[in-house]
Parts: structure tokens; C-alpha cells; sequence
């Protein structure tokens, strides 16, 4: 990974190594149904990240991993070998498990698994191609894929990561500015009941960054769900014409 | 696993209805014993690996990666590139696969892939060497099945040869070795055929592998040499099946190989123009 | 060039707001605070007694009490059998809702229903708790001898019955195969030539596709007649 100083990252005209603005999102791009053997799926691009999430279930939980009164959520998330600069082994690390569990984390509150007892729900994250903040790019899959596996859910869950550049706050960063920039804070939300799902955050911020950080996100977020919904919308709205119109 | 075939009040019903189909030269999803499904192929669907191709033949679907890096050859090689070739099945590609190492069957498509493409020579090893016996390239070819409706062989051994093909060295090795990709000796595709009674059918959908008594892929190069074979299931073969397999897989490995050779110097053209 | 016109069903995500609190709700619907929400990716029918209900376009089958269903046998055990019904949760049949006196040390359930045959039951309970248990002892339940298995996505059922058996009864008059429609999504397609049995499932598949479009019930009265001919529309 290259090195690159502040002033790289961003220029005095406030100019991202990426030709982005502080607050632009990288581009957005969400296919729905993508598989054809998984009950719910979605292909996501965010920027350079390539991640497809497909839904296995709900199906009756091992009776040892049962609960009488709701449904077991289950998130893997796995990179490819070739996903990475740098050829990734393709054995599961303690990393792609720290991010199953934040993944999990993140979309456990939406969905409504006391309408599902004794069932199990696997979510399963495939990174096709890395590029900084796969863990949002990964939720934004995931919620996607539980939707379309008709799983009942409150809402959806949509994610960005906020950062910290020549100590300006910048949206939506990648790959290089997570690496050298001065903050990486992944949040994730459910963007009509204004929680927060998922919260991480390396670096340094002061209270008055935290806030605006989330205010940031949460602009953001607003967005990128509306690109979720039509995706989801697009792929089932009949394209019924009838004639006698 | 295998499912048995008579299975259940149904089962007998259901494969009377593919041998009847069989006899009028169909197949249940209405191709002829000897037509694929359509064959689709995406290039550089993963810009950061050196060559990557996304295949989908019908509804299956496998994304191949090339990797390429230099390091420390065999020591009993020591004039030769290393070649590495994994498939690994997403576990959401059916739901009989597990997430975790790669299974008898995941192994078994690896291989024939991995096989075709040493033992046909499709890459010159030898022009692979950096510095003798201590700095060679290393091809990482790793495999995902991304969507699993049948066939999954011929879609990975498409997938591995569209990649490798299209795979372009990083600047170290490329200014090291004077040239800027594999340069493929060979084309290895394979043909994969079934075997339901007397029917030989190509490109066994999944609802069709269910009822195969065998399968034999066959791998083809260009010059009409086979490079690799390899039989599973337990039914057995006749002398003339394999002779027809092998003909057949010829045939419909030209017509694979062509589309992915024609691919593959669309994609270099335009490649070449957005450079210019 | 005529001007076509769109008529579109309203299709919902999760989440989103569907009125205010004092809105009836049905299936698919939740309350909150300020309002009701859809808890589903679905259909909007509102229903002016029953409120507003949203019917799911995707997902595995939600036993119903009542509910005629068509299951595939997994498991025999000693005093019951476990039967796949494409839910999330595995359904029981037991010996004596199949009319079956057992005397477990001399009867073996298998030589009634074994591992892989097809049943037609009805749902008799059903409670996400417990197993949803079903009866085999009406008129035309039990063993299915013969036919093709297909699966549509359950949601979709409905559509292929018909309001008040509309779309079911033209099938049944004009092909020339006989349907058992499980209401889970399980169909058997029995007689015919395979010719006719591929046709019935393009024809199925179509539905399946097509479900929450205008018209369709015209739009698959022309394919069989076209097939066909008219003598038995």
C-alpha cells in the first residue's frame, strides 16, 4: 500500500486523491436477485468494493442452536483471494471474523426474528474486490439480500464510513485514505428510524467531529437507501401494460 | 451428495420423462443432446487482480482471478514459474455447499482445471524465470463457483483460460521478463458430457446431473489433442462413448474456444485504444 | 403510435411508511410510534375492513391452518413422519392423523410412506413453536402416485389458483395434464406426454413471472388456446 501524505490526500482546493469532493460518496450500484440457488441475494458496488451477498433460509436451526422465541442470525464475511492488492489467503482470518460479527451486529436490530422462532438465517458476504469500508459496503449488500429473501425486517440497514483528512472530516473513504488518513469511523443506520446500527471508529476526533460525523453519515445514508429501495422496487415492480388503457 | 435416482413415488415418473424428452432429441429446458447453454464472458470484472473473468453459462456462474507475483520457485524446479490453481464455492452458490475448506467436489473441479492447463502446456513455465532458482512468477489462479445450476466444470475451465489470457503482468515483472503478459502456448477448454442410459448429453444442467449415470470431461487444446480427462460417478462407460465423448468434446470445444479467444482479443483491443 | 398506459402495483420495501398509526394493519404490516411500516418487500392490497396487508413477492411458505399442501417425506420415524412442505420450519405427520394404528414394535411406518414420496395433507395446526402438524384423513389426502414435481415461489400460489379458482379451472379444462396445487408451492403435474407436461410448466413458470401483472388471466387463456385450439375454453 502506498504512502501518501496529507496534502496528497487532499488538496488546497479540497480535492480527494480520487478527483472526489469532502462530501461526495463514491458511485452506488445495487443489483437485486443476482443468484438463482440462494433465497435472497444482492450485488453491490461502492466505489471499487465488489461484494455479493446471498441469504440461505430461514431454514429449522440444529436443535442445539435453537431458540423458542426467535430466529438465529448468522453473517460470514469472506474475501476472495484475488479481492485484495496483496494476494489474501483464502483461510478465514480473525479479521473476516471481527467483521461477521460487526456485520451481524449491524443488521440484527432490523430484522424482526421473534417472527421466525426456532429458525436460522444465514447471511453469507462474498468480497469480490476490496476497496476500503467493505464492511458498509457489506451491510448495504446484506440488508439488501434479507429483503429480497423476504425476511421481515423493520427496516433496512445502510452504511458508510466517515473519515478524517488534513483534519477536514471527508465521506465515504477509500481504500488509500483509510490507510493514511487521520480517522476511519463506519456507521451504519436504519434510515427511517434514525438509529444506529454499527459504530466503529480508529483515530483521533474531538465531541464537535463526533457529532458532525454523524450528521455527515446520516446525509449520506439518506442517499445511498434510496438507491437500495429502487434497486429492490425496480427488480420486482411489474412492468404490467394493459391494453385497454 | 448424490441423490438416488428412483427416489420416492415421484422419482421413477421424473426420469421417464427425461428419457422420453432424450429419445426426441430434447432436454428438459429445451436444448438438443448436443447444444449448450449460453455462454457468457466478462473480463477484468476484478481490475485489482492481474486477470479475472466472470463466466455464466446459462445460469451457473464462476469468476476466476489471476494473481501474479514473483518469488521463490521449487527447489526442484528451479527454471520454472509455479502455477497454483484453488476453486473455492461460495456458500450461498447451493445449499448443499458449506462455507470453510474446499470439499471432494470443489477439489475435483480444481483439478481438472489445474490439469488441463499443466499438462497441455498452455504456459510456458520455463520462460517464467526471473532470476534462477531464486525468483520466479508466481500465477495464483483461484476459482469462486458464484451460482451453482450444473456444469460447473466447464464454466471454471472457460473462466481460468478467459483469465489467464487476459491477465497482464505488474511493471516489476513485466520490465524483468521484456513482455507484459502469459503469452498462452495452448487454449485448454473442457467439455463435459453426461451419461443418462443410452443418451450422451453436454453442459448437464443441475436437474439433469441429478439423474447422470456418469460424466466425463474432456479437455481439449486447439490442435485437437486432449489434455486432460477425467470420469466421475460411479456408472460405467463403453469403449465407444469415450471415443464419442472425446469427438464430441472436440466439436464443442472449438466452438468454446473461439468464442473465448474472440473475447478475449475484443477486450485486449479496446484495452489498447483507451491506452492510446 | 397508441399511448399505452401503466397500471403498476404498489410494491413496498421494509421499512417503509405505509400511513399513519391509526392505520389497520394485516400480514406485513407493523405499528410504531408515529405510524404503520411495512415489515416486508411486497404487494400493497389495502383492504378497507381488514386494513392494509402486504403480501410478500418472495420467501418460503407460512403454514395456514386449513391449508391444502403438498409435502415431501425426509424422515420416518417410529411414530410419525417428517415431511418438507418448502417452509422454514419442518412439518409432522403423525401415525394416527394418518389413520394408522401403530404398534411401533410390529408395524414399520415405511411400508405406508417412505423417504422421498410426495403426500397431499392438510395443515391442521400450526403455532412457529411447535411443528406445524398435518392430516392426511380426509377424502384425496395421502400418498401421491405419479407425476412431476415443480416448485414456484409460494406467494405466487395464489395467482395460479385464481380468484374464487378462476386461472385454476381454465388449467385443469384446457391442459392436457392434471395439477395438484399445494398451497406451499409444491405442484405435481400428472399425465399428459412429456410434451404436454413441458408446456404445462412453461405455462406454470409464466404465471409464477407474471403474477402481479394486469390481464394476465387473457394473456394465458391466448397461450393454451394457441396450443390447443378453443373446444374446451
Amino acid at each position: 500500500m502506498s504512502k501518501l501524505s496529507q496534502e496528497e490526500l487532499l488538496t488546497d482546493d479540497g480535492i480527494r486523491n480520487d478527483g472526489r469532493r469532502v462530501d461526495e460518496a463514491r458511485p452506488f450500484e445495487v443489483e437485486v436477485g443476482v443468484l438463482t440457488q440462494a433465497n435472497g441475494s444482492a450485488l453491490v458496488r461502492q466505489g471499487k468494493n465488489v461484494i455479493l451477498a446471498g441469504v440461505m433460509g430461514p431454514y429449522e436451526a440444529e436443535r442445539h442452536s435453537q431458540y423458542l422465541d426467535r430466529a438465529v442470525l448468522k453473517v460470514r464475511y469472506h474475501m476472495q483471494p484475488y479481492s485484495t492488492n496483496d494476494r489474501k489467503s483464502p483461510t478465514y482470518s480473525r479479521r473476516e471474523m471481527e467483521l461477521s460479527r460487526a456485520i451481524r451486529e449491524a443488521l440484527e436490530p432490523a430484522v424482526i426474528l421473534t417472527d421466525l422462532p426456532r429458525t436460522e438465517i444465514d447471511v453469507f458476504i462474498e468480497v469480490l474486490q476490496a476497496d476500503g469500508g467493505t464492511r458498509c459496503a457489506s451491510v448495504n449488500a446484506a440488508s439488501v439480500a434479507l429483503a429480497d429473501a423476504g425476511i421481515p425486517m423493520k427496516d433496512l440497514v445502510t452504511a458508510v464510513a466517515i473519515g478524517k483528512i488534513r483534519d477536514t472530516l471527508v465521506i465515504d473513504i477509500n481504500d488509500l485514505e483509510d490507510e493514511n488518513g487521520q480517522a476511519d469511523f463506519p456507521i451504519a443506520m436504519m434510515p427511517n428510524k434514525d438509529k444506529i446500527t454499527l459504530l466503529q471508529m480508529n483515530g483521533l476526533l474531538d465531541e464537535a467531529e463526533i457529532k458532525k460525523s454523524i450528521d455527515m453519515a446520516r446525509g449520506v445514508i439518506g442517499s445511498l437507501y434510496t438507491i437500495q429501495v429502487n434497486a429492490l422496487k425496480k427488480k420486482y415492480t411489474p412492468l404490467a401494460v394493459s391494453k385497454e388503457g | 451428495m448424490r441423490k438416488p435416482v428412483f427416489q420416492g413415488s415421484l422419482g421413477q415418473d421424473y426420469y421417464e420423462y427425461l428419457i422420453e424428452k432424450l429419445k426426441a432429441n430434447q432436454r428438459v429446458d429445451g436444448r438438443t443432446l448436443d447444444s449448450y447453454r449460453d455462454l457468457k464472458i466478462d473480463l477484468n470484472v476484478v481490475p485489482k487482480a492481474e486477470g479475472s473473468a466472470q463466466v455464466q453459462l446459462g445460469k451457473t456462474s464462476v469468476l476466476a482471478g489471476v494473481k501474479l507475483t514473483a518469488g521463490v520457485p521449487y527447489a526442484d524446479t528451479p527454471d520454472e514459474g509455479v502455477l497454483t490453481v484453488g476453486l473455492d464455492l461460495a456458500p450461498f452458490a447451493h445449499p448443499e455447499f458449506q462455507p470453510g475448506p474446499p470439499d471432494e467436489k470443489a477439489v475435483g473441479w480444481g483439478r481438472v482445471v489445474d490439469r488441463g492447463i499443466r499438462e497441455g502446456k498452455a504456459i510456458d513455465l520455463g520462460s517464467l524465470v526471473i532470476e534462477e532458482g531464486r525468483k520466479v512468477v508466481i500465477i495464483w489462479l483461484d476459482l469462486t463457483l458464484i451460482n451453482h445450476e450444473g456444469n460447473a466444470q466447464d464454466a471454471a475451465s472457460i473462466a481460468a483460460l478467459a483469465a489467464l489470457m487476459s491477465a497482464r503482468f505488474p511493471e516489476e515483472i513485466a520490465s524483468a521478463l521484456g513482455r507484459d503478459s502469459l503469452e498462452l502456448l495452448h487454449f485448454p477448454v473442457s467439455v463435459t458430457l453426461g451419461k443418462i442410459s443410452d443418451f450422451m448429453l453436454v453442459d448437464p444442467s443441475i436437474e439433469e446431473e441429478d439423474y447422470l449415470d456418469s460424466e466425463l470431461s474432456v479437455t481439449s487444446l486447439e490442435d485437437g489433442r486432449i489434455s486432460s480427462m477425467q470420469k466421475i460417478l460411479s456408472g460405467p462407460l463403453n469403449e465407444e462413448d469415450v471415443m464419442k465423448a472425446v469427438i464430441l468434446a472436440k466439436k464443442k470445444g472449438d466452438e468454446l474456444r473461439e468464442l473465448v479467444l474472440k473475447t478475449v482479443k475484443k477486450h485486449k483491443s479496446r484495452a489498447n485504444k483507451d491506452s492510446e | 403510435m397508441s399511448e399505452k398506459i401503466e397500471k403498476v402495483r404498489e410494491v413496498v420495501v421494509p421499512g417503509e411508511k405505509l400511513g399513519d398509526a391509526s392505520l389497520k394493519t394485516a400480514e406485513g404490516a407493523y405499528k410504531d410510534n408515529d405510524g404503520v411500516y411495512s415489515s416486508l418487500l411486497g404487494v400493497v392490497e389495502r383492504e378497507s375492513d381488514r386494513g392494509i396487508r402486504i403480501r410478500a413477492l418472495r420467501g418460503k411458505y407460512l403454514p395456514r391452518v386449513g391449508d391444502f399442501v403438498i409435502g415431501k417425506v425426509v424422515e420416518v420415524g417410529l411414530m410419525d413422519w417428517t415431511i418438507d412442505i418448502n417452509s422454514p420450519y419442518l412439518a409432522r405427520l403423525d401415525s394416527k392423523e394418518a389413520g394408522i394404528e401403530v404398534d411401533p414394535i410390529t408395524i414399520d411406518l415405511r411400508h405406508y410412506f417412505d423417504v422421498g414420496d410426495y403426500i397431499a395433507a392438510h395443515v391442521l395446526s400450526f403455532d412457529r413453536v411447535t411443528p406445524p402438524s398435518l392430516s392426511i384423513r380426509e377424502r384425496g389426502l395421502g400418498k401421491i402416485h405419479g407425476g412431476i414435481p415443480i416448485s414456484v415461489i409460494p406467494s405466487r400460489v395464489p395467482r395460479i389458483i385464481g380468484k374464487k379458482g378462476s386461472m385454476i379451472s381454465m388449467l385443469d379444462k384446457m391442459l392436457k395434464t392434471r395439477l395438484l396445487v399445494g398451497q406451499n408451492g409444491y405442484i405435481i403435474i400428472q399425465g399428459g406426454s412429456a410434451e404436454d407436461v413441458t408446456f404445462t410448466i412453461s405455462v406454470l413458470r409464466k404465471i409464477e413471472e407474471e403474477a402481479y401483472t394486469y390481464g394476465l388471466t387473457d394473456r394465458i387463456k391466448e397461450l393454451l388456446i394457441k396450443r390447443y385450439g378453443d373446444k374446451n375454453v
